[in-house]
């Protein structure tokens, strides 16, 4: 009964052979510094669904901004455990992505014919930067304000075109209810979406090269 | 224990990703007890973690609809002599109530009606039938004046009841008092 239904869905769908297939792989030798990637998989996971909870009780309004986040943290139930999962959840997902990078470099697994799994990996840690630096906008207090406005000013200071960036990016000269708006749909539209789409790139090619293990002496 | 590289046979018809966990843990692996050992601990830290997560999430998202929506207490509508003997007169009153984060304006009303100038009576102006607000009318019923309904035809004598059209019930009754020459009004 289980068999038929199961050979009924993988006929259709191909999911059952690809998690069978998953499971029959064969692994080089690992180290516990191979699990970072998984961790930093999950520590993404956490932050996506603990931003859509959030985002049901966030008004982005310079008004409002802050009432919603105090109303979260103090009224809702748990509102305080989901934000600070959010909020430490950040963190744990910038450093982890820092310790996988690292790790792929000690074990040279960023060399051939793994260079584009390399190259998605660089372009998902710059996506979790910005998450990092649109999202702390977001509470709308006197540290998030002020933070966002020196690091505005580091950006004007990029020869060139420093000015029209950050003018871009604030949708004006100052940090405004313009910006507070656009740093909220970066943050929980724009950059969720184009991080989702390279992990799905990032791991299919983990998927095909196969896991790169711990390198031998004279490899 | 090398079990990747060696040859699994697995019969291509009859499998789901379950049979094949045991057909591999007793066909193949010469250690079945530690593989099912790390089934069972990744299907529970699994499951610990989803209900970790989960219940919060669901209390989350259900927020603070227990929380009464309605104004509370007692409302000061109107002062005494305002109030015309033998005439139901329509008074509103601005409340703040907190909605989530909002402290909003909320506007309570109440026909009060008296005799005496002394004793007190409140009706909600808010039809039974599907909540349109009723009009004074003179000349309603048989005569005398009462609670008009426009949306549909609905009517209620001049202390509430019932007296033709769709509306199920009588026009609700708020508690009153008065203190100090003002009139309050219970609206829970
Ligand atoms: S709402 Fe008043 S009669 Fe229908």
């Amino acid at each position: 009964m289980g068999s038929r239904l199961g050979s009924w869905v993988d006929e259709r769908l191909g999911w059952p052979s690809a998690i069978r297939r998953t499971l029959r792989q064969t692994v080089p030798r690992l180290s516990w510094g191979h699990v970072l990637g998984s961790a930093t998989l999950a520590s993404l996971i956490i932050l996506i669904l603990t931003g859509i909870l959030l985002s049901f009780s966030y008004v982005p309004s310079p008004d409002q901004a802050h009432a919603t986040v105090e109303y979260i943290t103090a009224e809702v139930p748990f509102g305080a455990f989901i934000r600070n999962l959010h909020h430490f959840g950040a963190s744990a997902l910038v450093v982890l992505s820092i310790a996988h990078l690292v790790r792929v470099v000690v074990h040279g697994a960023h060399k051939y014919p793994r260079e584009f799994t390399w190259f998605t990996g660089v372009v998902l840690l710059l996506l979790v930067f910005a998450a990092g630096f649109t999202g702390s906008l977001l509470p709308w207090d006197q540290n998030a304000f002020w933070a966002t406005a020196v690091r505005m000013q580091v950006i004007r200071v990029i020869p060139g075109i420093g000015d029209r960036l950050a003018g871009l990016l604030m949708g004006g000269n100052e940090l405004s209810a313009v910006s507070l708006v656009r740093f909220f749909i970066a943050h929980v539209g724009v950059i969720p979406a184009l991080i989702v789409t390279v992990v799905v790139v990032h791991l299919r090619l983990v998927h095909n090269h196969g896991i790169s293990g711990v390198p031998d002496r004279g490899e | 224990m090398n079990c990747g590289s060696e040859k699994v046979v697995i019969d291509e018809r009859s499998w789901s990703s379950h049979i094949v966990v045991s057909q591999l843990s007793t066909a193949v692996n010469p250690d079945p007890d530690r593989r099912t050992f790390l089934r069972g601990a990744i299907a529970g830290i699994t499951a610990t973690v989803a209900t970790l997560l989960g219940i919060p999430a669901a209390w989350f998202l259900r927020g603070r609809a227990d929380a009464s929506s309605t104004v509370e207490g007692w409302v000061r509508m109107a002062s005494a002599d305002s109030i015309v003997p033998g005439r139901p007169t329509l008074v509103t009153a601005t409340v703040e109530k907190q909605q989530g984060w909002v402290a909003a304006q909320s506007q309570v009303a109440a026909f009060i009606k008296t005799e005496d100038g002394a004793h007190f009576e409140a009706l909600s102006n808010v039809c039974t039938h599907l909540g349109c607000r009723v009009t004074l009318q003179d000349d309603l019923v048989e005569g005398s004046p009462g609670f008009f309904c426009p949306c549909h035809d609905g009517v209620f004598d001049i202390d509430g009841a019932v007296v033709s059209g769709p509306v199920p019930a009588p026009l609700e009754s708020f508690e009153v008092k008065v203190d100090e020459g003002d009139v309050f009004v219970r609206t829970v």
